[in-house]
């Protein structure tokens, strides 16, 4: 199982995350993040971990 | 569809032949018994009266038609059906016209992300796929049914009822000299999509249709590219739809793409002008172009529930609709056609059990079902069916050239031969799980090159064959006896040894493999044997011949013993 990224970490991707959706620009960015979850989904490469992250994402949006 | 002020059999480059009616004798008052009708002389009919003419049975084919179909429909014909092209006679037509292809590209946008190539080696006789218009695979077919003794082709011959009961077939047929009936021990319906015989039968295909629709058309251009499948994601030429271009022979392109809105408005000939001439634009092509032909598609996965219905047997689209990508629709049916027929053949000779039709449902609806599992992902790929879809696949698509692990999406999962594992004809020896590779219990044989001409297909018999993989100067007894045994009717057995020494047996035909590149195909030892059906699929596969296991296959490869 992996470990949870460390906060620090995590707030590295926050910023890493926020600056390339600003550089591929409004029209890209929902196959930016795409490409970003497929990426990552391959290097995890375990699909319970894949589901649960789609599910937390999904929560609480509209 | 053809351009305004041309005929349907007006063609830039093909002659349709005109077959004339004749007065069957039936309508002469003679009264005729025949064991097999075939509704429908398209090439799935064509190849099952050939195959069953090649184990000499008398064949009737009707086709309400007087020439071949109409425009260039299926393109694509696999290494598979042109061994069985090889085996029916006619492979010299197709590989002289055919053009063999192994590769292909992938464009996303503007840019090639990836280059397909297809398994393929220099020991295999032919390419893993070849382009042909459908009417020539016709032409070839029919030349061949016409001068079969076996065959007796009824053109201009419309089924218009049947009446299935437990011990034969009436079929009413219209003619241009009126109707009449005849009576068959077997039918096999190969009427295509809008099969009568299914209809009449009161039979449904069942399963889904794709909301995505394909223009398919051909056009004349002169044209060096070569025989390579392009497929187009997001073409920006065409609203961001999907193209694919096929090259075919008498400088003849496919240009397929993806339809989107109104499809009366995608059919019109000023609509199909533009799209074209916008493609070529797209891909750089200058030289002048004429329209040959086109229609309009639409994906489907529909099949029955079982492809025998008593005495009827379905081959091909009667059966099955399955999507275009991949090509599975006639190489499928091809495959469906020879399945059918040898065991047909079989029952009618009365060298197999009735028992042995019950396998064709499980092998052929078994291969359909295949294609349905990964249908719906390559059309969906194909044709992204919502905005969540379609984001998906673009973002494969813009990571494919730099993460290899995206590549298998692009993948077009072209047309394999089914595996009949789960057949009731196809036997799991005791030893086959000592094989570390090879080729598998219900799979179909490898043709390895054995010389500088010659293949092993080349060697196998009409029938049923044995191949037998020795390291020593001779074969044990057993095997030499097997011959005898394992002869079906008028069709002998026929042995092949693949010796990796020199070899002694007078009786024998022998293979030398001195570099073991057919052992190594074969997954083999000394020792080995694989016991053959005559559509070459594999009955079952021992790592040490087994004499017992060998006849027991065997009589299970006939649906068990004739009583």
């Amino acid at each position: 199982m992996n470990v949870a990224m460390k906060f620090e970490d995590l707030e590295k991707v926050y910023d890493l995350l926020a600056e390339a959706i600003d550089r591929v620009g409004p029209d890209n960015e929902a196959i930016f993040l795409s490409k970003v979850c497929l990426v990552l989904s391959h290097k995890i490469g375990d699909l319970d971990l894949v589901e649960e992250s789609i599910k937390a994402g999904e929560q609480n949006i509209v | 569809m053809k351009p305004s002020g041309k005929s349907e059999l007006d063609s830039l480059y093909f002659e349709y032949p005109n077959y004339p009616f004749q007065t069957p004798p039936e309508m002469r008052g003679e009264k005729r018994a025949h064991p097999v009708v075939i509704v429908g002389a398209g090439p799935v009919g064509l190849v099952a009266a050939l195959e069953l003419a090649r184990h000499d049975v008398p064949v009737v084919l009707l086709d309400d038609k007087a020439s071949l179909n109409e425009g260039s429909r299926a393109i694509c014909v696999s290494r598979y059906n042109y061994e069985t092209f090889q085996q029916l006679g006619v492979v010299s037509a197709f590989e002289e016209k055919g053009l063999g292809w192994t590769h292909g590209r992938c464009y996303y946008k503007e840019e090639q992300i990836y280059r397909l190539k297809m398994p393929h080696s220099n020991e295999e006789r032919f390419y893993p796929m070849y382009n042909i218009q459908q009417q020539y695979i016709e032409k070839y077919l029919a030349d061949a049914a016409l001068s079969s003794p076996n065959i007796s082709i009824r053109w201009q011959s419309k089924v218009s009822g049947i009446k299935a009961q437990s011990d034969g077939v009436m079929l009413d047929i219209e003619t241009p000299e009126g109707p009449y009936q005849i009576i068959a021990d077997h039918v096999l319906a190969a009427d295509g999509a809008r099969s009568v015989v299914r209809k009449e039968l009161g039979l449904r295909l069942k399963g889904d249709s794709y909301e995505g629709r394909y223009l398919i058309a051909d056009i004349q251009m002169q044209s060096d590219f070569p025989t390579e499948r392009r497929a187009f994601f997001s073409c920006p030429v065409l609203g961001d739809s999907t193209v694919l271009i096929h090259k075919q022979p008498d400088n003849i392109w496919r240009i397929d793409y993806q339809v989107e809105g109104n499809t009366e408005d995608a059919i019109k000939e000023g609509n199909v002008r533009s799209s074209i001439a916008a493609v070529l634009n797209f891909i750089g092509e200058s030289a002048p172009w004429e329209l040959e032909w086109w229609s309009i598609y639409n994906a489907s996965t529909l099949c029955l529930d079982d492809y025998r219905h008593g005495r009827v047997t379905f081959i091909g689209d009667s059966a099955h609709l399955v999507p275009i990508f991949g090509v599975r629709g006639l190489n499928n049916g091809i495959a469906d056609a020879v399945n059918a027929a040898w065991k047909l053949a079989y029952v009618i000779k009365g060298w197999a059990h009735e028992r042995i039709l019950e396998s064709y449902t499980p092998e052929r609806r078994g291969a359909t079902l295949d294609v349905f599992k990964s249908a719906g992902k390559s059309t969906r790929f194909m044709t992204p069916p919502t905005r969540g879809y379609r984001l998906l696949r673009d973002a494969i698509l813009s990571l494919t050239p730099n993460n290899s692990f995206a590549q298998p999406f692009a993948d077009p999962r072209q047309v394999s031969p089914y595996t009949y594992s789960a057949s009731p004809l196809t036997y799991e020896s005791v030893d086959s799980t000592e094989f570390s590779g090879g080729i598998v219990a219900g799979a179909p044989i490898v043709n390895m090159k054995v010389d500088k001409e010659n293949y092993l297909l080349d060697y196998l018999g009409l029938g049923f064959s044995g191949i037998y993989f020795c390291d020593q100067d001779s074969a044990p007894d057993a095997l030499t006896k097997l011959s005898s045994k394992l002869a079906v009717g008028s069709e002998p057995f026929k042995l092949l040894v693949i010796a990796k020494n020199e070899f002694y047996q007078g009786s024998l035909t022998v293979i030398e493999d001195a570099t073991g590149s057919i052992f190594d195909a074969y997954g083999a030892e000394d020792g080995s044997f694989y016991l053959v059906r005559p559509d070459r699929h594999v009955c079952g596969r021992w790592q040490n011949f087994n004499q017992n296991e060998v006849s027991q296959s065997f009589q299970m490869a006939l649906g068990g013993i004739v009583e």
